[in-house]
């Protein structure tokens, strides 16, 4: 059995049908008009349907209304095609023009930090090593203490400090990491600790008092200094190209000995020298070295057994090399014109 | 620290030009900052020799000067009171520039022509002292270039020293480094102190320490018959070319044995001893004392001070004091030179805010075995420069000898730590080289530290020795590595991660705002207490961040005053509050915020846009945490001051794991903004425990699907969610989709009513519905509508 309701539908089916040949036979435009006033006109045959929604049951009106609505969508739309291409004399197909502009999709961005601290941290898992997390409120002991930087040690002096009370500080470097998972955990131990790193620093165009890093640690036995530097130029490599070139100069930090500085070879200019490396060709990136003694045994470790390196880099310097920004400021001013360049 | 290339020469031989000295000593640990030339800014000038002086008859102050300048003697007018027949001078003739721009012109004074004048040090820039004109030393050649004599050889380079080498504070300890490379020996100056046979340094000075454990050592000398004038043109040039500012002979002879050994040495005016007696002792809490720069103090307990017999005259090892300050009129001195403990001057430097470079020196640790060394040094050179002579001895109170330390390195241990093979010769040698004095020893080296190395300690300080001469970058690179496969990964972090491609996915810019922020802007948006800071930079940065939310409100500020209106921001991060302040015990979370503000997109040529409303970000937060795997979340109620009516808050298992809302006009207000501005935010935790990892997939329907309109008539009070839950119940089991698609409000019905039109999608997993059986679903619908809701169907 069919209902009424169907039974209209398969009409308007077939007056939908009708109409299309009789409009592909319509050649003048007062043969087109004649098929509007035909069908849509106010006594024509569509609009005749419409009377039919007062006649039904009121749950079929909907699905009858939308009915009717398409095929009068339909028609009306025919019958303007046809007649914007004839009031023209072209058809609508040769307006047609592609160089109107692409509809831009409304799209996202990652932070350029984020996106270099992904590519730091892919590299480093292609290596071999976990990324650990932690506190950006710390307390003195992770800090400074374990780290063989005890109370009144000039060292402290390198890192200038915020500090929030007796015992607590806002982390200087993400070194405090390092020493909360060596508490937990024996060696091996191959990670990376990335994050936010505060310094009483006062604003300026190479200085902003939160800042990002990442530190590297790996302790197990017959780890070396030459394990060190075959993993920071592998590093390096992969982050800056195959041609970049690494050099280790001797510096001190309480927490590392032997303690390094590296450098690499300016990307700007290709080492020759530039304003970017401030003519020497290099460029200071952070410091490494191999774990001092002092720190494995704030932690439990048999320094006699194990041996272990650590290093660090600044993920915003990174960055600014990366994409040459001179200002650290823009980084955290989050103008969506800068944003929306990565 | 800041060396001269001719200064360093004195005790040492080297080829290097600076450049290359620079280098080297970088490559070694002493990184090199900078090189530079003194530059003086003067041009023309010329050493000249004045030849006769004439009184000018009409003034008592001018004198007429015959100068001879190499190729002719000038006559020129001069008001100096040092002029002197013999003397050499620097002169300018007319035509010469002064450093501030000014050509010298022939003049006329008094009556009398003046073709060019002669130069005191301030008209050259050379220093402050204006009050005669400037001396050249008797061997300096007549007519030359002064700009030439002046600069030759004062090369400046500056090493940024890190703090654990104390004895390069100090041209010999550098210069001891330079050895190390270039296989040179250090020449130290031969000392010869001039003394009285007669008067016996008992007799003068007496020293008493009643804190041992703050002064190890106190070394002192005495001397009379000094003449405090200024110093001669060497020593000037020397001192201030490394930023030393000369004062006069006897502190400029400190500052330059300081410079020279890395000892601070300090000269008391005797006559201001009482008794010529010190106590090294610590001062009493709260008791003032005023330092030669005329500055007051108020001391601490723990600050060691130098005091006679009656009053106190020093900040031990930090600055001497006003009261017993060598003057013009001082002729008898007390040179001190002493070991204080580091950390003890350190506090007191940090307590009193002072660092000075003797401060400096002794916080990082001088050689306690070098005091009499320097002090001799400075007393050979006081008499050379400023007469007199030295009582017989020293008075050296050291109770308890500082002895250099032994340090054994274990020969496989340097292979252990470094990678690399490094012969036991070639160790040795580099050892010795550096004067750590080694003896082989089987398997071992046994290392003899002198006390001027206060960094060597252990082993592997020996190794860092051995591996910065022989080259850092002269040790292998392993190329190969052995990896753990126990680590396990990350969930936080992937999380994070999924969070970050999800919101990108989503449209969002991530944004990065400071921690540090105005107190504030903090209580708007947290009843929590703000963490603060004990030395924050301003106080714009004084607290840290209780909520995101504001950090993110100033950066859609800062977006929309340069006209970027249409903002989509998510940051993720830390906000902190105190739980228990006074315990220190605080609270550190992880959240995630997003604002969205302005036009849904830029309007185009196809389409126009709209304003964002609530149902944009609750459809984002929607799909992210669909996205995000926590999809069996339901809203709940919130109430938050900075949020208008327009909010709603999300939870997961009955816990809240986030709200979104838009921000009260009174907040917006304070950012001065205008438009609507949305927020959500959620806690990482609680959305991280809220996910299902156990992700399923739904088979895809292999029969047809039937879709049904329903446009219902509603009072407007009843909330869409209640019709969707009792059309979700009423349906029957193969309802599978229900979408809101349609809210009318307006003429075609009356005001308290709406209109809302659904989509549904029925489906069987195993046969094909019929319309007939859809048809009595709905009818079912529609009553149950009509009971519970009093819905009615819209035509």
């Amino acid at each position: 059995m069919t209902s009424k309701l169907d039974d209209i539908i398969k009409q308007l089916k077939e007056h939908r049908s009708a109409f299309d040949d009789e409009l592909n036979n319509a050649q003048r435009p007062e043969e087109v008009e004649g098929l509007r006033i035909k069908y849509l006109g106010r006594k024509g045959i569509i609009t005749g349907y419409f009377s039919f929604l007062g006649q039904i049951p009121a749950d079929e009106k909907p699905r009858l209304g939308k009915e009717l609505n398409i095929v009068k969508g339909y028609l009306q739309s025919k019958i303007k095609e046809r007649g914007d291409g004839q009031k023209g004399g072209k058809s609508s197909k040769d307006l047609f023009d592609a160089t109107l502009p692409g509809i831009e999709p409304r799209l996202g961005r990652r932070h350029p930090l984020s996106l270099v601290l992904r590519d730091i941290k892919e590299i480093f898992k292609s290596l071999g090593f976990v990324v650990a997390t932690g506190p950006e409120l710390e307390t003195d002991y992770y800090n400074f203490e374990a780290l063989n930087l005890p109370k009144n040690h000039p060292a402290r002096d390198l890192q200038d400090t915020l500090y929030i009370g007796e015992n607590l500080v806002m982390r200087t470097h993400t070194s405090p990491v390092q020493v909360r998972t060596m508490e937990k955990q024996q060696p091996p131990i191959r990670m990376i600790s990335p994050g936010r790193v505060f310094r009483r620093d006062t604003v300026d165009a190479s200085h902003y008092p939160t800042f990002h890093q990442v530190e590297g640690l790996c302790v197990d036995q017959g780890v070396s200094f030459a394990d060190l530097r075959g993993v920071i130029s592998a590093f390096a490599r992969k982050l800056l190209g195959e041609d970049v070139r690494i050099r280790f100069r001797p510096s001190y930090f309480p927490f590392t000995e032997p303690s390094a500085e590296y450098d690499i070879s300016c990307t700007n200019c290709g080492a020759k020298g530039c304003r970017v490396c401030k003519g020497s060709g290099w460029l200071e990136i952070s410091g490494a070295g191999m774990v001092n003694p002092a720190v494995f045994k704030h932690v439990g470790y048999d320094s006699e057994k194990y041996t272990g390196y650590a290093f660090g880099m600044g993920v915003d310097r990174i960055a600014m090399l990366r994409y040459q920004i001179s200002d650290i400021r823009i980084l955290y001013e989050n103008d969506v014109r800068f944003l929306q360049q990565f | 620290m800041k060396v001269t290339v001719d200064w360093l020469k004195k005790y040492i031989d080297f080829d290097y030009d600076p450049q290359e000295l620079a280098y080297h000593m970088t490559m070694t640990g002493l990184e090199v900052d900078g090189i530079e030339n003194i530059d003086y800014t003067f041009e023309g000038v010329v050493i000249g020799e004045i030849v006769k002086v004439h009184r000018n008859a009409k003034s008592d102050r001018l004198t007429i000067c015959d100068v001879n300048v190499g190729n002719e003697v000038l006559r020129l007018v001069c008001g100096a009171p040092n002029v002197a027949a013999g003397l050499k001078v620097p002169v300018a003739p007319a035509g010469s520039k002064m450093p501030d721009g000014t050509i010298i012109q022939t003049a006329t004074i008094r009556g009398q022509e003046s073709p060019g004048m002669i130069c005191s040090e301030k008209e050259l820039g050379v220093s402050q002292r204006s009050d005669i004109i400037m001396e050249v030393p008797d061997d300096a050649e007549t007519g030359k270039d002064f700009k030439e004599f002046l600069s030759s050889g004062e090369t400046v380079i500056e090493i940024d020293l890190t703090p654990n080498r104390p004895d390069c504070l100090g041209m010999i300890g550098i210069a001891r480094e330079i050895g190390a490379l270039n296989g040179s020996t250090l020449q130290l100056p031969v000392v010869n102190v001039p003394e009285y046979d007669d008067k016996m340094i008992e007799d003068h000075v007496k020293v008493i320490i009643e804190n041992p454990e703050n002064c190890p050592r106190y070394s002192a000398r005495y001397m009379d018959g000094v003449k405090i004038g200024p110093s001669p043109l060497w020593l000037v040039k020397k001192i201030e070319a490394i930023g030393i500012r000369s004062i006069n002979n006897v502190v400029d002879v400190t500052n330059f044995v300081m410079m020279e050994t890395g000892q601070p040495l300090h000269a008391f005016d005797y006559d201001y001893i009482e008794k010529g007696t010190i106590v090294v002792q610590n001062a009493s809490k709260g008791q003032k004392f005023t330092t030669l720069d005329e500055k007051e103090h108020s001391l601490s307990d723990e600050t060691c001070m130098i005091c006679d017999a009656e009053k106190a005259v020093a900040l031990a090892g930090i600055m001497g004091g006003l009261n017993s300050e060598v003057s013009e009129k001082t002729s008898r001195i007390l040179l001190e030179s002493a070991y204080f403990n580091p950390a003890n001057i350190r506090k007191s430097s940090k307590f009193m805010g002072i660092s000075t470079d003797s401060s400096q020196r002794f916080e990082r640790g001088v050689d306690p075995n070098g005091t009499i060394y320097a002090l001799d040094r400075a007393a050979q050179l006081i008499a050379e420069l400023a007469g007199g002579k030295a009582a017989k001895g020293v008075v050296d109170v050291y109770p308890e000898e500082i002895t250099a330390g032994e340090v054994t390195l274990q020969i496989d241990k340097v292979k252990r730590v470094l990678g690399d093979e490094i012969g036991v010769e070639k160790m040795c040698d580099i050892l010795d080289s550096l004067e750590l004095k080694t003896r082989l020893n089987q398997n071992r080296i046994e290392v003899t530290v002198p006390t001027y190395r206060p960094d060597i300690k252990i082993e592997e300080d020996l190794i860092e020795e051995i591996a910065r001469i022989y080259g850092y970058n002269n040790i292998k690179e392993n190329t190969s590595a052995t990896i753990s496969l126990s680590n396990t990964h990350n969930e936080g972090e992937k999380f994070a991660n999924a969070i970050g491609d999800a919101s990108v996915e989503l449209g969002y810019y991530e944004v990065l705002t400071n921690t540090l922020m105005k107190p504030e802007l903090t209580s708007l948006f947290s009843s929590h207490e703000p963490v603060g800071l004990l030395n924050p930079l301003s106080e714009d940065m004084s607290v840290l961040r209780t909520s995101m939310i504001p950090g993110l409100l100033l950066v859609a500020q800062h977006n929309i005053n340069r006209k970027n209106k249409d903002l989509k921001l998510y940051e993720s991060g830390h906000v902190f509050h105190w739980t228990v302040r006074k315990k220190e015990e605080h609270c550190e979370e992880s959240k995630v915020v997003y604002l969205v503000t302005g036009s849904t997109f830029e309007k185009n040529w196809l389409d126009n846009s709209r304003p964002v409303q609530f149902h944009d970000i609750k459809g984002d937060m929607e799909s992210l945490l669909v996205r995000l795997g926590v999809d069996n979340f339901s809203h709940c109620e919130v109430d938050l001051p900075f949020l208008d009516d327009r909010r709603l808050g999300i939870e997961v298992n009955r816990e809240t794991i986030g709200y979104l809302g838009a921000i009260h006009k009174n907040v917006l207000k304070k950012f001065e903004l205008e438009d609507d501005v949305f927020i959500a935010q959620f806690d990482m935790q609680t959305l991280m425990n809220g996910r299902k990892t156990d992700k399923r997939f739904t088979p895809i329907p292999k029969f047809p699907a039937i879709n049904r309109d329903l446009s219902l008539l509603l009072d407007a009070s009843v909330p869409a969610a209640d019709v969707e839950s009792v059309i979700q119940e009423s349906a029957g089991e193969y309802l599978r989709a229900l979408r809101l698609y349609d809210l009318y409000k307006g003429k075609q019905i009356s005001a308290d009513k709406k209109s809302l039109t659904f989509a549904l999608v029925f489906y069987a997993e195993d046969r094909t519905l019929t319309e007939a059986e859809i048809d009595q679903n709905m009818k079912d619908v529609i009553e149950t509508l009509k009971k519970r809701l009093n819905a009615q169907l819209r035509a």
